[in-house]
């Protein structure tokens, strides 16, 4: 198990960190001050920044928190290590496994672009509001999954040298900043940050012909093409919305399909424990919706599907070209393919394995291969192993 | 270096830092390993060993077994060789009278992610094989540099794709007459990792593990 460091911190450090004048995470080469906005400097053809920019000292206390072990029952996970970088910000689980071990019942979802996500979740299209879905993680018991106890957490955190000069910063006027609620706006600032937009796809869409790979401008024309029809639900910017055969959105929100990835009882049933929308509704008409995901990084997000029952890309392919998954053997035997719920758009098609990894190589191409190397993007805590030259980062204090 | 210097290290160096591009992602604070994706477990005792496990085991077992398992290759003993009679293992015998928690293997390893295992401090499993070829289920591993021991029946192969066997599946020692093998393996990083119980197992196959603290 990862250990932070333990011994005493610096002040100075959290005040050099607070009030470091960095360029921006997208690199725009501007300084910032602390409390002026963030430097973000998004991609030109991405809508506008949702909302208003957090200040340079907020962002940088999410990005403190975010990372920070101590957001845990078990001082063992942070957000950041379940919402991973190079996993494409989640964690590589099949489900998601909690601080006291205990096993969730979806697959954890990316955080890349979350500031234009929308809907968040796999089932809940009412829950928008991203304060108030951490809350599910942070303080959840049904499961546990890092199990903080917001009575105590801010004592602590005020305890912690590097925190109370960093909530000040964040939040000048108030003379007692660190409060659960100023915790979970600097969080919320954070993540919304994670900006993902400089893939070669974007390139592509931006006039840049020659940036897919002949594989990849192949693999496009497949996802797009009515054979496929993939596009018909991963339209749009972030490929999770509904669009026509031009490719003209339907929906300003996400959908929620079933896929046929389950057909336990030869009448559409899903594994009990995660039956999708229609726990949520109780229609059985929702048997197995779940919401679109953005394909936005998703060759980095696996396993893949709502309960990460895909170990690869090509399963998920193969699922897709059948109509439907057809489950031989596990606990869940059954052919999603005669599912009465499935979606009618998942009708099969034929596809040979060189168009397979055409295919594969298009979806690969949604990978921003930069983002993850974008030192703000980094946490800002030194790691376990004694000394190991990593100069800039924080000691974690007891 | 003492605290001070890197403190102040880190304090000049941060500033320092301050706009600059950092290329590497080296301050990942997960642990960064050599995972051994060779996969080349030989897993299993041979049938034909009953008989030929007298004089070497105990020398085999006091210590680690990871690089010379491969070497000694002038006989099978140590493929049937007996594991150690040391704490891990007497979890195991302990585990053949436990109830055990039924599940259905996947077909392929497609299916793999469909039957999954969250590994606890200690748990036993009835493992229920496909009509025909290979089992497959996933094994969750939810903390870095977990070190734990693999049960099951004598002559049962089971593969931990991905994961460093330290040892081959040998007799358990704590109990070497109850027909279960002991096996020991590092998972260097935390995941999902993928197992296969080879075509040729029991219709049901028992299965248990123990993590080393």
């Amino acid at each position: 198990m990862v250990r932070h460091r333990q011994g005493g911190v610096v002040p100075l450090i959290a005040v050099a960190l607070v009030g470091c004048r960095q360029a921006g995470f997208l690199d725009t080469g501007a300084p910032v001050a602390p409390g002026d906005p963030v430097a973000l400097a998004l991609p030109a053809h991405f809508p506008d920044f949702p909302g208003a920019l957090p200040s340079q000292a907020e962002a940088d206390l999410g990005r403190l928190l975010f990372h920070d072990f101590r957001l845990s029952v078990d001082d063992a996970r942070s957000c950041g290590i379940c919402h991973e970088g190079k996993k494409g910000y989640t964690d590589g689980f099949v489900v998601a496994v909690g601080a006291l071990g205990d096993a969730h019942t979806r697959n954890t979802q990316s955080l890349l672009n979350l500031a234009w996500r929308g809907p968040l979740t796999w089932v809940q299209p009412e829950l928008t509001d991203l304060r108030a879905q951490m809350q599910v993680p942070l303080f959840g018991t049904h499961p546990v999954e890092m199990g903080v106890d917001p009575d105590v957490l801010p004592d602590r955190l005020a305890a912690i040298e590097v925190y109370p000069p960093a909530f000040a910063a964040a939040h000048p006027d108030d003379p007692t900043p660190i409060t659960m609620e100023n915790v979970e706006r600097a969080l919320l600032a954070y993540e919304r940050l994670f900006v993902a937009g400089e893939t070669p796809y974007d390139a592509f869409l931006q006039g840049d012909a020659d940036a897919l790979s002949a594989d990849a401008a192949a693999g496009h024309a497949l996802f797009f093409s009515p054979r496929l029809g993939c596009g018909g639900c991963h339209g749009g910017l972030f490929l999770d919305r509904q669009t026509d055969p031009s490719g003209a959105l339907l929906s300003e929100q996400p959908a929620y399909v079933n896929t046929g990835m389950y057909n336990i009882d030869g009448q559409g049933g899903l594994p009990p424990q995660e039956t999708g929308l229609h726990a949520v509704t109780g229609d059985p008409a929702d048997m197995g919706r779940f919401r679109v995901p953005s394909l936005r990084g998703v060759a980095e997000t696996g396993p893949w599907g709502h309960d990460g029952s895909f170990p690869s890309l090509d399963d998920v392919i193969d699922a897709y070209a059948r109509g439907g998954r057809l489950l031989v053997g596990g606990p869940y035997p059954g052919d999603g393919a005669t599912s009465p719920w499935k979606d009618p758009r998942i009708t099969g098609f034929s596809l040979s394995q060189t168009e397979k990894e055409q295919l594969i190589a298009f979806l690969e191409s949604l990978t921003d291969a930069g983002a993850n190397a974008r030192p703000f993007l980094q946490t800002p805590w030194c790691p376990d192993e004694p000394d190991t030259g990593d100069a800039g980062c924080i000691p974690v204090e007891g | 270096m003492d605290r001070t210097t890197l403190l102040l290290t880190s304090l000049l160096s941060l500033s320092l830092a301050c706009g600059e591009e950092k290329s590497d992602d080296d301050d990942d604070d997960t642990v960064e390993t050599d995972t051994d994706t060779d996969g080349d477990t030989d897993i299993g005792a041979d049938d034909d060993t009953d008989d030929d496990t007298d004089d070497d085991t105990d020398d085999d077992t006091d210590d680690d077994t990871d690089d010379d398992t491969d070497d000694d290759t002038d006989d099978d003993t140590d493929a049937a060789g007996v594991g150690p009679d040391d704490a891990w293992a007497a979890m195991g015998c302990e585990q053949v009278g436990a109830a055990a928690e039924p599940l259905v293997l996947g077909a392929s390893t497609a299916e793999s992610n469909t039957a999954v295992i969250v590994a606890a401090d200690v748990g036993t499993w009835s493992l229920v094989m496909p009509a025909s070829g290979d089992g497959w289920f996933t094994l969750e591993i939810p903390a870095w540099m977990t070190v734990m021991h693999a049960f099951t029946e004598q002559g049962v192969e089971i593969e931990f794709i991905d994961a460093d066997p330290f040892t081959e599946a040998l007799i358990n020692g704590a109990c070497p007459d109850a027909g279960i093998s002991d096996q020991r393996l590092a998972f260097h990083e935390w995941g999902a990792y993928t197992v296969r119980v080879a075509e040729g197992a029991p219709e049901t196959v028992w299965f248990a593990i123990a993590k080393e603290e």
